[in-house]
C-alpha cells in the first residue's frame, strides 16, 4: 500500500464559501433571470398591441382614404386584425397569477433552475432542485392545490449523485 | 549565517522552531527546494518571537517582500503525537475530532491550550493525532501578521520527513525515525499505515548504548563483519518503543531514519538514513 500522505497543517484555513451557498446563489440568479425574461416579453407584446390598436383605429376613422377596390388591402388588414388578436390573447393570460404560482415553493430545501412556458400550448415547465424527495413531493402538492395551474404533474425526477448535497433534480408541468 | 542574498517576492521563507533555536532559510523551487540563504538563532521561547526572526532577517540580508510565503516546520520536541486504533470506518469528521480531543486530554491533561490535527489512516483503524501548544500557533501567526507575510503551512518535522520519505516503508512491517536535535519521533509501519509512535528520548537522558569491545571488534574485522549490526542508541530507543507493543527488532524488516546530523556511532548498519530535505 502507498503510505498516506501526512496532512496535519496547522496553519489557518482560509475560508472558502460553501458549496450549497453557491448553488443557492446560482438557482435565485436562474430564477430572477427567467422572470426578467417574462415580464420583458410581456412589456414588448403590450407596447405592439398598443401599436396595433392605433393603426386599427386611424384605419377606421378615415376610411374614405382608403384606396377603393386596390388589390390586397382587405388581405393586409385581415392579417393586422389577426396579429392584434393574439396579442390581445397574450395579454389575456394571467400572467401575474401564473409567476406567483411558478414562484411558489414549500420551502428553502427548493430552488427553481428554469421556468419556460409554452404560449400556444398553455403549458409550463418548472425545472426545481430539492434537498430531498420529501421537498420535492411538497412542492409537487403545493402547485397542484393551488388552483392557478391546472394538471400539475410529476415529469421526471433524478438524484444529482456528483452535485454537492445530492440533491433531486425535477420537471413539473402544468397548463393554465 | 552562510550565505546573503536579497529575497525576491518568487522566494519563499521556511523558518524552522526547534526546541533550542530558530533556523530561517530562503528557499526557490518547488518539487526540489534549493536553499538561497539560512541563518540560525538559540531561541528559548521566552523572547518575542517576531524580534527573533527580524535578526534572521537582517541576517540574510534584509526584510522579507510583503506577502512573501513563509512555510513554519515545528520540531518534533514541540509537538505531541499519538495514535488511535479502533473501528474508524465510517465515523464523522466531528467524531474522529472528538476522539483526537479525548486522546490528547488523556495524554496531556488539557486539550484546550492545544491545537489538535488528526488524520484516519487508509486502513480506517488507526487514527493519527498531532497537538502543538497554542500560544507558539499564536506567535506563529503574529509573526506572519507582523512582517506581512502570507502563512502557508505549519507543519511538524515529522510529517515532512514523512512525506519526502515515507514511499520507503510501502509494505511489510518497519520503523520510520524522524530525527531531532531534541527529541525523534519512531513510527511503527505496517504496509505504509502509522499503527503506533513512539518517542526517543534526548541523548543526555538515555543510559550509554551498548558498544563492542575493541577485542569483539577486532574479532568481526577479522572474519569480514565489519557491518555487523551491533545494537546502538537508536536501536535501543526503538527497541523499547516496539516491546511496549509487543515487538522485537527482530520482527522489522525495515529501519529508515530521517536524520539530520548524521552520527555514525549512533547508527547500527541496519538502519537507511536519509538526510531531511532542503525545506526540513
Amino acid at each position: 500500500m502507498t503510505p498516506q500522505r501526512i496532512r496535519l497543517d496547522f496553519a489557518p484555513r482560509r475560508a472558502r464559501p460553501a458549496a450549497p451557498a453557491i448553488a443557492a446563489l446560482a438557482a435565485a440568479a436562474l430564477v430572477l433571470l427567467a422572470a426578467s425574461v417574462l415580464v420583458g416579453r410581456q412589456w414588448l407584446a403590450r407596447a405592439a398591441l398598443q401599436d396595433e390598436m392605433a393603426r386599427v383605429e386611424a384605419g377606421a376613422a378615415r376610411p374614405a382614404a382608403r384606396p377603393v377596390g386596390k388589390p390586397g388591402g382587405d388581405a393586409r388588414a385581415a392579417a393586422r386584425a389577426l396579429a392584434g388578436k393574439q396579442v390581445a390573447l397574450a395579454l389575456e393570460r394571467p400572467w401575474d397569477d401564473l409567476l406567483a404560482a411558478m414562484e411558489l415553493r414549500p420551502s428553502a430545501d427548493v430552488a427553481l433552475l428554469s421556468v419556460e412556458p409554452s404560449a400556444q400550448k398553455r403549458t409550463v415547465r418548472i425545472t426545481a432542485e430539492a434537498r430531498s424527495p420529501q421537498a420535492m413531493l411538497q412542492h409537487l402538492a403545493m402547485l397542484q392545490t393551488d388552483g392557478r395551474l391546472a394538471s400539475v404533474w410529476l415529469v421526471s425526477h433524478q438524484r444529482q449523485p456528483q452535485a454537492p448535497g445530492n440533491p433531486w433534480r425535477y420537471q413539473i408541468q402544468g397548463t393554465w | 549565517m552562510r550565505s546573503t542574498v536579497s529575497p525576491r517576492s518568487n522566494r519563499r521563507l521556511h523558518l524552522r522552531v526547534g526546541q533550542g533555536g530558530l533556523r530561517l532559510r530562503w528557499l526557490a523551487g518547488r518539487r526540489v527546494a534549493h536553499v538561497l540563504g539560512e541563518a540560525e538563532l538559540p531561541w528559548d521561547g521566552t523572547s518575542p518571537l517576531a524580534d527573533a526572526v527580524a535578526t534572521l532577517l537582517a541576517r540574510l540580508g534584509g526584510t522579507a517582500p510583503r506577502g512573501a510565503a513563509l512555510e513554519v516546520e515545528i520540531g518534533n520536541a514541540l509537538a505531541h503525537f499519538d495514535t488511535v486504533e479502533g473501528t474508524l470506518a465510517g465515523q464523522s469528521d466531528a467524531e474522529l475530532a472528538a476522539i483526537a480531543h479525548a486522546c490528547v486530554q488523556e495524554m496531556l491533561g488539557s486539550a484546550h491550550e492545544r491545537e489538535v490535527r488528526w488524520q484516519l489512516q487508509a486502513d480506517e483503524r488507526h487514527l493519527l493525532i498531532c497537538a502543538i501548544e497554542r500560544p507558539l500557533l499564536t506567535a506563529l501567526l503574529a509573526l506572519a501578521d507582523s512582517h506581512g507575510l502570507r502563512l502557508r503551512s505549519i507543519e511538524t518535522s515529522f510529517a515532512l520527513d514523512w512525506n519526502r520519505h515515507g514511499r520507503a516503508v510501502k509494505d511489510g512491517r518497519a520503523v520510520f525515525v524522524s530525527g531531532d536535535e531534541g527529541e525523534s519521533v519512531a513510527a511503527l509501519v505496517h504496509d505504509g499505515v502509522v499503527q503506533a509512535l513512539g518517542t526517543c528520548a534526548r541523548p543526555d537522558e538515555l543510559e550509554e548504548a551498548q558498544t563492542p569491545t575493541p577485542a569483539v571488534e577486532m574479532l568481526c574485522n577479522s572474519v569480514g563483519l565489519e557491518h555487523l549490526a551491533v545494537p546502538t542508541r537508536l536501536d535501543a530507543q526503538v527497541a523499547r518503543m516496539l516491546a511496549s507493543l509487543g515487538l522485537d527488532l527482530d520482527g522489522i524488516e525495515r529501519f529508515i531514519a530521517v536524520l539530520a546530523h548524521d552520527d555514525p556511532d549512533s547508527l547500527s548498519s541496519r538502519w537507511t538514513v536519509h538526510a531531511p530535505g532542503a525545506g526540513a
